[in-house]
Formats: C-alpha cells, structure tokens, sequence
C-alpha cells in the first residue's frame, strides 16, 4: 500500500458521537461534536408531531442535552393550542422546570387550582410558581373577599407578603382581612409604607378594568399568546392530580 | 490491526486530519477552538460567536458561552440570546432572565 494509500485511508476515519447515526439523519454533520449535535437536534425537535417520537429522540442524547430537547419540544409546542397540557407534561417526564413552562403556559381561571398545580407538579420551583399566580390573581383586580379565600390556600403566608405592593397601588395603608394571614400583610405593608422609594409598578387596568401587562415572571412577550380560543385547559382529572 | 492504528496516527500526525469535517464545514471545525477557548465576556462572545454562519454552531455556542457563566447578568444573557432566532430566543430569555433559573 502506497503512503498516499494511507493517508487517504486514515483521513476516512470520522470519530463520533456514540456509535449509531444521530436520532434525526440531518444532524450527522454535528455528531462528532455532542454539544452541536444536541443543537441540531433541539433545533429539529419542534417539527416533530408525534410525542413518542420526541421522546425517543431526546433520549439519545446525554441527560442534561436530553433535559434540555425535552424542554425546547414544549416550550416550542406549549405556544400551539394544539397540544393539551397533559400532553406537553409527558414528555417532561417529570422535569420541574419543563413542567413549570407547561404550566405558565396552561394557566387555569382559579388561583386554588393554580396553586394545587404548582405543588403537585413544579416542586422545586413551587414557591415560584405559586408566586406567578399571586401576580395573576392580582392584576385582575381582586376583591378582599377572594383575597382573603386565597390567602386560605396553600402558600398564604407567601400571597399575604406580596399583596402589599398591589395594595400600595390601590393606595392603601391597611391590609384587609386575610384570617390568619393578615399580619403578615400588615408587616409587609407597613415596611413598604415606610420605604419612601416604595412605589406602585403595576400598569393601570385598560378601559375594561383588566390588567394590561402582568407580570409573569420572565421576559414578556417571548412566550406567544394563546390561540383565539385561550389555551386548552390541562384536561384531566379534577386537581391537582392531573395524568 | 497494529499497521493500520500505526499508519492512522502517522498520517494524523502528518496531516492533521483529526477533524476532516473542517473541509466542508469550517464553522464545526471553529466551534471545536471556541469551545477550548471560549471568550470571557459577553461582548466578546457575541463578537466570537456572531463570525458562525451555520445557525446550529451558533446556538451551541450560545449555550456553551451560558453554560461556563451562568452568573452573567440578564442584559448579558439577552444579548447572547438575541443571537439566536425562531423559539430558540424565548426559551433562552426564559433561562437567563427567570429568577428561579439564576439561583
């Protein structure tokens, strides 16, 4: 065998990735590399429409790689109605910040049932998630009543210290009654009063009296708005245990 | 067995054929060098990173640059993430802005 042999027949070698092609046959440029091939392939997974098909995929790659095609399927698939949210939890199997997107982007009308979601589904992050729906309980402009039923929920003690920077936009100096709860609003209201720099930083409700930009807890706007219809609801069994 | 190991590292090491994909795709090839020497600041990667044209190399190297500092701030975070186009924006916003990710 000549040297010019070879040499061509060394350079023939192309290391991998494992050992098999990658799961989608366009990402076999990248997979040399796991961190292009991972790329490519959360790059691809949102055209994918069958849910086994996705986790089969994903599962191809190392676990955080696997973690995070998981994660760019729903957060890509949570902007259509087209897939319930039972669908979209899936295939998070069980990963708290995947779940966590499905629920922000299936929130239901109730802030108990948001609440029990939040524990039963987003653990690590529950508080926060709890947290995200005080925020939307509250651009809706609740009464004290429903206030106070909801600082009855799991969590008050959360709810009751963050209520006072809406009730500083309502210009209030006194907290209403929240049972149990309300001297942890009076607490939290009255550190707030005594902040000179404290200030409202709820946008006004439109014309309608609806809030016009609550905060949902990231960057606005990145995460499309559901269908004409509003999202589907996550379907299933009564909360929160939902399949 | 032996000769043709031998013959492939003689040739390895004679041609630097260790990466044959540099030919028909240089960006794979550059990823491979951002990857051992990856900028330190923000700036800098976004400079580094916006020399990809093939737009999976960028978004690896986006997430390879937010993974080394994910203490970076959320400006900084945004200004990687503006990089990167379609979903692939949303979900990188939500991960270097929300608050529960930067704890």
């Amino acid at each position: 065998m000549s040297l010019a042999a070879l040499l061509l027949a060394a350079c023939a070698y192309v290391p991998t990735f494992g050992t098999a092609e990658p799961a989608i046959p366009a990402c076999a440029p990248y997979a040399a590399n796991v961190e292009l091939l991972s790329s490519c392939i959360n790059r691809e997974i949102v055209n994918v429409l069958d849910i086994r098909a996705v986790s089969a995929i994903c599962s191809t790659l190392p676990t955080e790689a696997e973690k995070e095609c998981r994660r760019q399927w729903v957060w890509s698939a949570s902007m259509s109605p087209q897939w319930e949210g039972v669908d979209l939890l899936k295939v998070c199997v069980g990963e708290d910040e995947c779940e966590f997107m499905v629920l922000e982007s299936r929130v239901p009308d109730s802030y108990p049932e948001a609440v029990a979601r939040c524990d039963y589904w987003v653990k690590t992050f529950a508080e926060d998630c709890v947290r995200h729906a005080v925020n939307r309980l509250v651009s809706t402009y609740p009464d004290d009543a429903t206030l106070k039923e909801a600082a009855a929920q799991p969590h008050g003690e959360l709810l009751a210290g963050l209520i006072p920077s809406y009730l500083i936009c309502q210009k209030r100096t006194t907290c209403p009654d929240l049972g149990a709860m309300t001297s942890v609003c009076t607490d939290s209201l009255n550190q707030l009063l005594s902040d000179s720099n404290a200030h409202c930083t709820m946008e006004p409700p439109d014309e309608n009296g609806n809030s016009t930009g609550a905060d949902q807890g990231f960057a606005p706007g990145t995460h499309a708005p559901p269908g004409p219809q509003g999202p589907p609801e996550l379907g299933g069994p009564p909360a929160p245990a939902m399949p | 067995m032996l000769f043709r190991l031998c013959s492939l590292i003689g040739a390895c090491l004679l041609v630097g054929c260790g990466e044959p994909a540099c030919e028909s795709t240089p960006d794979v090839c550059d990823f491979a060098v951002f990857q051992k020497a990856t900028p330190v600041t923000a700036q800098e990667a976004v400079q580094a990173i916006g020399r990809f044209q093939d737009p999976i190399v960028r978004t690896a190297a986006v997430n390879h640059w937010l993974r080394l500092n994910p203490k970076s701030t959320i400006e900084d975070g945004n200004l990687l993430c503006s990089l990167l186009t379609g979903t692939e924006v949303g979900n990188c916003q939500r991960r270097v802005s929300a608050a529960h990710l930067r704890r």
